[in-house]
C-alpha cells in the first residue's frame, strides 16, 4: 500500500494542526513557550521508525493510547528520560526528580488526554470521522522495547506504517518530546476515501 | 576487545567466534540465538511478530517467528553449520504495556511461535529468560555460545 505525495501532504496539513493546536494547550497550562516542528508524515518501514527518535538503549518514557472507533491505531508520546523529569517538573510546577505516581499522571495527562485529543479532533474533524482514544498508559524502557510492541502489532500485516512524527521543545528548558501516530493498515482504505473529500 | 555486531529488529546475522552478536532493547520481540559449538558459530534473529498469516502484502520475512528461523537456518547450513548440533536460547518476549489487551498478548505470542517452530525443527532450548513486562538486552557470545542478558534497573545475568 502507497500513499500519494499528495495525500501524504494533505495528511501532513492535518497533523499540523493537532499539534499546533497541542501546543497551545501545554503553552497555556505550563506558562512556557511550546515549539513544535513541521509533522513528519511518512510510509516507512516499521523496525526503522525507531532511529528516528535516538539508539536502541536510550531509556526513555512512553505514553500509549489506543485509537479507536471508524479509525484505528495507537498514538505514542515518548520522552528522553531527562525530558521526562523536566516535562513532568514543567506540569506540575515544581522539580521533579524522579518519576513517581504523581510525575507520571502528569505526563499520562499532558501525553495523553491533551496531546492526543489535540491530533485525534483535528483527524476526526478534517475527515469527518469518529475517533476517541483510549485511557493512557505509560511506561519507562529502553527505547526499542517500547516502541518494539507497538510497532509489532500492525508490522505483521504491511512493509511500511503510515507514520505521523511531531517533536516539540519548550522555551529553554530544552525538553524535547515526540509524538507519533499509527494507523492500523486496515484503515488505510478509508483514510484515503475520506482525504479526497477533505476540505 | 570482541567485535561487536548489532542485530536490530527484523533482521537475523552469522557470526563465528570470537565475534559478540547483540540485541539491545528486547521488548515483547524475541531474540534467538542459535549456536554449533563445534562450528563455533552463533546466528541471532530478532523477531517482531509471531506468524506472517496477517500479511497483506510483501512484508519483510524476517519480522517473522517461522520465516526468519527458517532463513537463519539455511544461511547457517551455507556457512558450514548442521542442524543436528544447533542448540537454542530464546529472550524477550515481555509485555511493556501489561494493561493494553491488543499488545498484552504480542510478547507471548512471539515466544509461543518461536517454540512451536524449533521444536518443529528438533532444535533444544537449552536457555530462556522471556516474559515479564521488562525491556531486555542481550550479548551472545560466539566463543562459547553464552548470553549476557541485561534490564533497566535490573539483574544481569549469564546464560
Amino acid at each position: 500500500m502507497k500513499l500519494t505525495k499528495i495525500q501524504l501532504k494533505k495528511l501532513g496539513e492535518i497533523a499540523d494542526i493537532g499539534a499546533k493546536s497541542a501546543s497551545k494547550y501545554l503553552s497555556t497550562m505550563t506558562n512556557k513557550k511550546f515549539s513544535v516542528n513541521i509533522p513528519w508524515v511518512s510510509m516507512y518501514p516499521y523496525e526503522k521508525i525507531p532511529r528516528t527518535v535516538g539508539n536502541p538503549a536510550e531509556t526513555v518514557t512512553a505514553v500509549f493510547m489506543q485509537v479507536q472507533g471508524e479509525l484505528e491505531g495507537v498514538i505514542l508520546m515518548i520522552f528522553p528520560e531527562k525530558s521526562a523529569l523536566q516535562m513532568a517538573g514543567l506540569l506540575q510546577g515544581e522539580e521533579v526528580t524522579k518519576l513517581d505516581d504523581m510525575a507520571d499522571s502528569a505526563l499520562k495527562e499532558a501525553g495523553g488526554n491533551i496531546l492526543a485529543n489535540a491530533y485525534l479532533n483535528a483527524f476526526a474533524d478534517k475527515l469527518k470521522l469518529k475517533i476517541t482514544d483510549s485511557i493512557p498508559h505509560i511506561t519507562t524502557d529502553m527505547l526499542d522495547a517500547v516502541m518494539g510492541g507497538v510497532l509489532s502489532q500492525f508490522a505483521a500485516k504491511t512493509q511500511d506504517a503510515l507514520v505521523f512524527k511531531n517533536s516539540f521543545q519548550v522555551g529553554k528548558e530544552k525538553v524535547e518530546g515526540h509524538a507519533f501516530i499509527l494507523f492500523d493498515p486496515d484503515s488505510f482504505e478509508l483514510i484515503i476515501k475520506k482525504l479526497k473529500n477533505a476540505r | 576487545m570482541q567485535d561487536k555486531v548489532n542485530v536490530h529488529m527484523g533482521e537475523y546475522k552469522i557470526a563465528e567466534a570470537p565475534i559478540i552478536l547483540q540485541s539491545i532493547g528486547l521488548g515483547s520481540c524475541v531474540g534467538v540465538c542459535l549456536y554449533d559449538k563445534s562450528k563455533k558459530t552463533g546466528g541471532l534473529a530478532h523477531i517482531m511478530s509471531a506468524n506472517s498469516k496477517k500479511k497483506k502484502e510483501e512484508v519483510n520475512p524476517h519480522r517473522f517467528a517461522d520465516l526468519a528461523i527458517d532463513a537463519l537456518i539455511k544461511d547457517m547450513k551455507e556457512k558450514g553449520c548442521k542442524k543436528t548440533f544447533l542448540s537454542a536460547k530464546i529472550f524477550g518476549g515481555a509485555s511493556m504495556f501489561p494493561g493494553v489487551m491488543t499488545l498484552s498478548n504480542i510478547g507471548e505470542d512471539n515466544v509461543i511461535a518461536v517454540k512451536q517452530k524449533l521444536k518443529k525443527l528438533n532444535i533444544k532450548i537449552v536457555a530462556e529468560d522471556t516474559g515479564g513486562s521488562k525491556g531486555r538486552s542481550i550479548w551472545f557470545d560466539t566463543t562459547d555460545g553464552s548470553v549476557v542478558v541485561s534490564q533497566i534497573k535490573g539483574e544481569t545475568k549469564m546464560m
